[in-house]
């Protein structure tokens, strides 16, 4: 089986670990990684938790089928309380950070592992380090300070073999409120502060390696399967340029659907087009089993940075910030990024935050005193500074590690009045519906409990799609017929398809792809599909499954996602579509409005509130308050998997 | 014509699939730390390396080896451990000059590849064009190509000009 159903339960405080196991009931009804992840976050995470305290607890969870060579299948989770401020009042939200990597997953899998259940606090700053059944507390005091990447090269190089690490730069450390993880050097748990949560614990870095074999149950059908699947991701007609480019091709679609609203198309396209791209990249990288190497090494090659190189995907984040912050020197953003990546930091949160107080600054309504004297400059090398102060968390920069929030909290500044992305839940989206038009996606960032996709990419991310390609893929998540026509019954509300009901089975289907633990490049390019990923699993557990089980599971996780963060005190108001969205961006390309994905109708809020109630219908929920009723969580059985529904319904 | 591995570094991606491949092939299930082929990387770059056995014509790990356990076939090239001759010494994986022989604790002797008696499952799992399995003719030309790309390549980052 590619699932080992046990868990390494770690104190940090007492430096106490256990190996505890999990039934097999629980993987058959919630798949396994993040799925049976947020079951133990039921047992051991508590909801009323303050994030950056040592009882807050940190889930590790290793997809179903990571460690196999499933195109794609690396995944990982990390489920916590996250520390970015959601709302005025302070609340927190609890859900999962995901990404893939090279090593990570498999060797923690291999370690013998399906999960790690993180909690207390280190005396001192320590990594662990799991190499098979050994578990160790090592001093990191030699690490702190250090960048995510610098600590992963010194790590896998003490070790002398490629093993999987996790690790947090400065910014973890100071506790910045958007501070991330990094994941073997290329990829990232990102997005809300899980960065700061190590950092609270003192907790560096993990390093994981293991020598035990992954195997699957049904070792013929799996790998007719894997072929099966290689062959049509082998021969897909984008893949050569996807391999050239890795997450920095499509500029040609990016450009309309991420378009900032500042520059004109064909000044952006000059300074930060494909070709601008192609002069700073030097290869793609793939995680572990993928066909489609997305990651990025890249090198600047010339000019003030000449020489530094850096690993992630920077193309998109760059080219959007650097024209937020008119940045006209590409090369600049780029090495921006690799500061960050050093750093763990959250790009998209970090300079839009500095994009919108420079500007506030320069429009008189942030002023000296209110920045404890700093004038704040719209130039790159102020731009570094002030970044540099809230990594270290000096003054000003102090304030701004806190996050959106913190802003309205001290200076009375709405975050809802910046102008590109939109603001949910206290985070910054890094897509902006009206450029990229309202599709699923765009709903999911305000309907999930943590305002991230997390992974929940479709085929309706990219533009140009038929409606007929749209239908197929939803068809292959194995829905009854009559749901299917119901998602596609044209309206004036929303036009070709319902996007609220589209997204209620999306965010399932997703949270079954994340617990098997597979990329989501591949079904943003319609490459793998739900039966697909249910012949796998069925394949590789022997728990046998067809694509509607795996939304049927995919339900019963996001439920309990939900009901982890109802005794804190979400509801249907915190669930808003972003303000922002329903003005329109006036840019040099002309006035650009929130349509609908076709871009036939203007979508309007009453459209999105309709959407939404028929989003909280459709999940069987409480519509008025955006909640999980009793009978809808009876009927999902999560009684019977030993959660305490009551419990956190009635908080 | 005797056939051969060849590795194009510059097209591995270091995504593993030929040592998911190998073990997979070898013994049932997935296993980095089964495989016979390995990627080695360069960690503060990521450059990647994979390094397998090259059935070598004169191939120090069978003088190495005191039981003569490890042979090279005369026929088909192929360098062969006798698992019921070898006494996991590790000889041979001392005597490698291309650390193509692993050792693997858990299986008792040493592990290297056989090409698969001709049909290499490393190759056919990368998708990358990083392993070609090629008659040693032949290699010369592919080589030479990777090599004019390589140095193209690195005539661009020296003088910061295209073409």
């Amino acid at each position: 089986m590619s699932i080992t159903r046990t868990y390494l339960y770690i104190d940090l405080t007492s430096e106490k670990v256990e190996k505890r196991t999990i039934d097999e009931e629980i993987y058959t009804k919630l798949l396994g990684g993040t799925g049976v992840g947020f079951k133990l976050a039921t047992e051991y995470l508590k909801p009323d938790v303050d994030p950056l305290s040592p009882e807050n607890v940190v889930i590790i969870s290793v997809g179903a089928l990571v460690g196999t060579n499933a195109p794609g299948a690396s995944k990982i989770g990390a489920i916590t309380k996250f520390p970015i401020l959601a709302s005025e009042d302070g609340k927190q939200f609890i859900g999962e950070s995901t990404g893939g990597g090279r090593s990570f997953g498999p060797s923690l899998k291999r370690a013998g592992y399906d999960h790690l259940v993180i909690t207390g606090k280190a005396k001192k700053p320590i990594y662990l380090r799991i190499i098979d059944d050994s578990v160790e507390f090592v001093d990191a005091s030699d690490l702190w300070g250090r960048g995510a990447d610098e600590t992963t090269d010194i790590l896998v190089k003490r070790e002398g073999k490629p093993c999987g690490v996790i690790a947090i730069g400065k910014a973890g450390e100071n506790k910045v409120y958007y501070s991330m993880c990094h994941i073997d050097k290329t990829n990232s748990l990102g997005r809300s502060g899980l960065g700061a949560v190590f950092g609270s614990k003192n907790l560096k870095a993990i390093v994981v390696w293991g020598t035990n074999p992954v195997k699957v149950k049904e070792p013929d059908k799996f790998m007719e399967v894997v072929e099966e699947l290689r062959r049509r991701i082998v021969e897909w007609e984008g893949r050569e340029h996807w391999i050239l480019l890795g997450m920095g091709a499509g500029w040609n679609t990016f450009k309309y659907t991420q378009y900032p609203g500042k520059w004109p198309l064909e000044k952006w396209e000059r300074l930060y087009g494909e070709e601008r791209r192609l002069e700073t990249l030097e290869k793609t990288v793939g995680c572990h089993s993928c066909l489609i190497s997305c990651r990025i090494k890249w090198r600047i090659k010339d000019g003030e940075y000449a020489g530094e190189i850096g690993f992630g995907s920077p193309y998109g984040k760059s080219a959007t910030s650097g024209q937020l912050l008119d940045v006209e020197d590409h090369r600049k953003m780029i090495h921006w990024v690799t500061l960050a990546n050093s750093y763990g930091i959250d790009f998209y949160t970090t300079t839009r935050m500095i994009d919108f107080v420079t500007t506030l600054y320069q429009q008189g309504k942030l002023t000296k005193e209110q920045t404890g004297g700093l004038e704040l400059k719209r130039d790159y090398k102020f731009y570094l500074e002030l970044f540099e102060k809230i990594v270290n968390r000096e003054g000003f920069g102090n304030i701004m590690a806190d996050g959106w929030m913190r802003l309205k909290q001290k200076f009375g500044i709405d975050p809802q009045d910046y102008w590109y992305g939109g603001i949910c839940k206290g985070v910054d989206f890094i897509y902006d519906a009206r450029p990229s038009r309202f599709h699923p996606l765009m709903m999911t960032f305000f309907t999930r409990p943590r305002p991230h996709h997390g992974g929940s990419h479709t085929l309706t991310n990219r533009r140009g799609q038929t409606i007929e390609a749209i239908r197929k893929q939803v068809e292959r998540w194995g829905l009854p017929k009559e749901t299917v026509d119901r998602i596609f019954t044209p309206s004036p509300v929303y036009g070709k398809f319902h996007v609220g009901l589209y997204t209620k089975y999306m965010e399932d289907m997703m949270k079954a792809k994340n617990a098997l633990g597979l990329c989501s490049v591949y079904t943003f390019f319609g490459l793998l599909f739900g039966d697909d990923m249910a012949r796998l699993y069925s394949a590789a557990t022997g728990i046998h499954v067809e694509a509607y089980d795996l939304v049927k599971a995919g339900e019963r996780i996001f439920n309990i996602t939900k009901l982890l963060n109802i005794p804190i005190g979400f509801d249907r108001k915190d669930d808003r579509c972003p303000e922002l969205w329903f003005r329109p961006m006036i840019s040099p390309e002309g006035k650009i409005e929130m349509t609908d994905y076709f871009g036939t109708k203007v979508i309007t809020r009453e459209d999105v509130e309709k959407m939404l109630d028929d989003y909280y219908k459709e999940r069987g929920w409480d519509v008025k308050r955006g909640l999980p009723t009793k009978q809808k969580l009876s009927e999902l059985e999560l009684d019977k998997l030993g959660i305490p529904v009551d419990k956190f319904l009635k908080a | 014509m005797e056939k051969m591995i060849l590795i194009d570094p510059d097209k591995c991606r270091g995504c593993m699939r030929c040592e998911l491949a190998c073990s997979f092939n070898k013994e049932k299930s997935f296993n980095n730390a089964h495989s016979r082929i390995r990627i080695f990387a360069v960690q503060e770059v990521l450059a990647f390396m994979p390094v397998v056995c090259q059935h070598c014509e004169t191939p120090l790990c069978t003088y190495a080896c005191p039981t003569k356990a490890i042979r090279k076939d005369p026929a088909t090239g192929i360098v062969k451990i006798d698992e019921n001759l070898c006494i996991g010494c590790l000889s041979c994986f001392a005597a490698c000059p291309l650390s193509g022989i692993f050792t693997a604790p858990d299986l008792k002797v040493p592990i290297k590849c056989d090409l698969c008696d001709g049909e290499p499952k490393c190759v056919e799992a990368c998708d990358y064009g990083a392993l070609q399995f090629v008659d040693k003719e032949s290699a010369n030309y592919t080589k030479m190509a990777n090599a004019a790309k390589a140095y193209a390549k690195l005539m661009e980052i020296v003088t910061g000009r295209k073409g």
